[in-house]
């Protein structure tokens, strides 16, 4: 049984310029020890999808519909207060920005004090601050009793961020999500942060959902990659494919669109930009922008397609084999 | 040998840092740096945070005054010329900022926003002249005309991206500025404003300065490529010879940083946990010596000084001196 389960999960946001469907009908699912990236631009509905996960959406956005299991159990269904066990420490969350998790006025140790003790109620304050510094010490921050009585501000960006991975693993979750957990950094930082991340989930076999706009970053650390465009996930396979036999034509422009190094020839960018996310087209969103569009491709969505370890919504892909194009 | 638009020699900036009632320390932001930029082509500044190159972007163009060195740009040395004999200068230097979002005022239309270059330089004499200008620029940037009346929130980041281009592009520059001009847009965006960028330049000649951090846009971007750390450029030399056969040790760990897009390729588990300190009132000798796992001793005692190597590049690096001695740090 996968660890995590999303199925046919659509997420609105309710704005003053009407309905927004961020999410329409995803479905994904990541398995033990498994890491699985997703991938997409802006607008794609990425980082909506994993905080529906978490269930820390705002206000004004809505779970339309779907579910999402989590070890055999549907987190929609559960009480705030379950939920809230759940949290911060079976699954546990880090963000882009660690100036924003980061309370300014309280000192990393009483941080990740307060972290674990939520969690652990009824044990001692020298048993939260032992094991913070033992996870200080597994994300390689150097002298890690004497960061425990700093104040963030004191702290480099990198830093902060091993913090952060540090106060997640506290609780010991079995699912990490990242939410472009390298994407302020620096790129030597960032280099540092992904192989950090890498060894850890090794070491705990814990199952990351690593969300990031870069390809090459998800090339980095997953196991899979879902490609997402427009609040649809239009692709997912196992990492070498998604680079070495991507299906869905956006997954292929994508991919041609990435600047490599060393390499000078004319960048192919994708034309035209994403549909109104207030509406939801008849048939397949990428319509607009797909060089190989059919005409069923305007009437109706392309259902799921396995081909190998991949599943591809693409009507190139479904209907009689013998149909099948590269 | 083409025609020079720009020659940079030893510029220094320095922002002084006020501690206390009597002390004044100065943030060395950019220290002794030279170049030669000509026409119709692009130098890339590379370099991450706190390395100086956004500093350096504003002082080439005198947007910040500089503390030491000359800037002499179109055989005009600029280093301090007064404001107004540099106002009409200003025409044929321009600068495109990253963030797509605070560059464009929101209160103005983007036809006022682009025509404001164009009467501050009193570039057009008619109405009519001023509207098909406007238009040309839109039609440039491959925005459509109507775009003309609205206000950037109505625009997507690309779509801004475009107009600050068209606004720069308004007065004819030779020289463009170009901070960081991608680094808040998709990859798909990114690669038609680049081939946009691409494309304007075999058009005009105009020549641009390109600063990022991201190593791969630069590279694809530049023919020559300075990398910067702490304020000093510690290489220098063509894009190709620089990020293929990196010498200077900060370039070589920075290279290696970069993730490729190929899960066959995985980046080596890094065990550096250093970040670059502000270079405060800098002692001598080399600012990455702390990090650099070659370290001599001369390294903590003099600043190296750029060294050829051949091929027109240049690096900052006691390894490549033949004065340095072999003792190790």
């Amino acid at each position: 049984m996968p660890l995590l389960e999303v199925v046919n999960l659509s997420v609105n946001y309710y704005t003053d310029e009407g309905v927004v469907y961020a999410v329409d009908k995803v479905s994904l699912s990541i398995g033990r020890g498994e890491v699985v990236a997703l991938v997409g631009e802006s607008g794609s509905g990425k980082s909506t999808l994993a905080h529906a996960v978490m269930r820390l959406l705002p206000e004004y956005a809505e779970i339309a519909s779907g579910r999402i299991m989590f070890d055999g159990v549907d987190l929609l269904s559960l009480t705030d207060e379950e939920m809230n066990k759940i949290r911060g420490r079976d699954i546990s969350m880090i963000f882009q920005e660690p100036n924003i998790a980061l309370n300014p006025v309280f000192t990393i140790g009483e941080f990740m004090k307060d972290v674990y003790l939520a969690h652990h109620p009824g044990a001692k304050p020298e048993e939260a601050l032992k094991k913070a510094a033992e996870l200080l010490r597994a994300v390689r921050i150097p002298s890690p009793e004497k960061t425990l009585k700093r104040y963030p501000h004191e702290l480099s960006g990198g830093m902060k961020q091993r913090v952060l991975i540090a106060t997640a693993l506290l609780n010991e979750p079995s699912l990490l999500i990242a939410d472009e957990p390298t994407s302020a950094l620096d790129v030597s930082v960032q280099a540092q942060i992904l192989t950090l991340l890498r060894r850890l989930q090794r070491e705990r076999r814990m199952s990351i959902l690593f969300i990031t706009h870069n390809m090459a970053v998800a090339a980095q650390i997953a196991d899979r990659i879902a490609v997402m465009y427009a609040g649809k996930v239009l692709e997912i396979a196992p990492t070498e494919d998604i680079f070495y036999k991507p299906l869905h034509p956006y997954t292929r422009m994508l991919i041609k669109a990435i600047p490599r190094l060393g390499d000078k020839r004319e960048l192919t960018p994708l034309p035209g930009t994403i549909p109104d996310l207030r509406r939801r087209p008849q048939g397949c969103i990428f319509y607009d922008r797909c060089p190989s569009a059919k005409p069923v491709c305007k009437r109706s969505e392309p259902p799921a397609t396995r081909l190998g370890n991949a599943l591809v919504y693409c009507w190139l892909y479904s209907g009689k084999k013998s149909h099948r194009r590269e | 040998m083409a025609e020079a638009i720009l020659e940079v020699e030893g510029l220094s900036k320095y922002f002084p840092i006020r501690e206390g009632l009597l002390r004044t320390r100065y943030l060395h932001a950019v220290e002794d740096v030279s170049f030669v930029l000509e026409k119709g082509k692009t130098i890339g500044v590379i370099g991450e945070t706190g390395s100086g190159k956004t500093t350096l972007g504003k002082t080439v163009i005198r947007l910040y005054k500089p503390s030491k060195g000359r800037i002499i740009f179109r055989g005009t040395d600029i280093t301090s010329l007064p404001e107004k004999r540099l106002r009409p200068l200003r025409k044929y230097m321009q600068i495109v900022y990253q963030d797509p979002y605070s560059s464009l005022n929101p209160r103005m239309r983007i036809r006022d926003i682009i025509a404001r270059p164009l009467l501050i330089h009193r570039l057009v004499s008619s109405r009519e002249e001023l509207d098909n200008r406007i238009r040309e620029l839109l039609e440039e940037v491959e925005l459509p005309i109507n775009v003309m009346y609205r206000y950037p929130h109505e625009l997507s980041g690309g779509q801004r991206q475009r107009v600050a281009i068209a606004r720069a592009l308004a007065t004819e520059p030779e020289l463009i500025v170009l901070d960081e001009p991608t680094s808040a847009l998709d990859v798909s965006v990114q690669a038609q404003i680049l081939n946009l960028l691409k494309s304007i330049q075999r058009t005009h000649k105009t020549s641009y300065i390109f600063i990022s951090h991201d190593i791969s846009v630069v590279s694809y971007m530049s023919d020559e490529v300075m990398v910067m750390y702490s304020g000093v450029v510690v290489e220098k030399g063509p894009t190709d010879t620089v990020i293929n056969n990196p010498k200077h040790p900060y370039t070589r760990m920075l290279i290696s940083s970069v993730p490729k897009p190929d899960p066959r390729e995985k980046l080596p588990e890094v065990m550096e946990v250093a970040e670059p300190r502000l270079p405060i009132d800098p002692p001598p000798g080399c600012r990455y010596r702390d990090r650099c796992p070659y370290a001599l001793h001369i390294c903590s005692k003099k600043d190296p000084p750029p060294i050829s190597i051949g091929g027109r590049r240049t690096v900052r690096c006691w390894l490549y001196s033949s004065e340095a001695g072999t003792g190790r740090e």
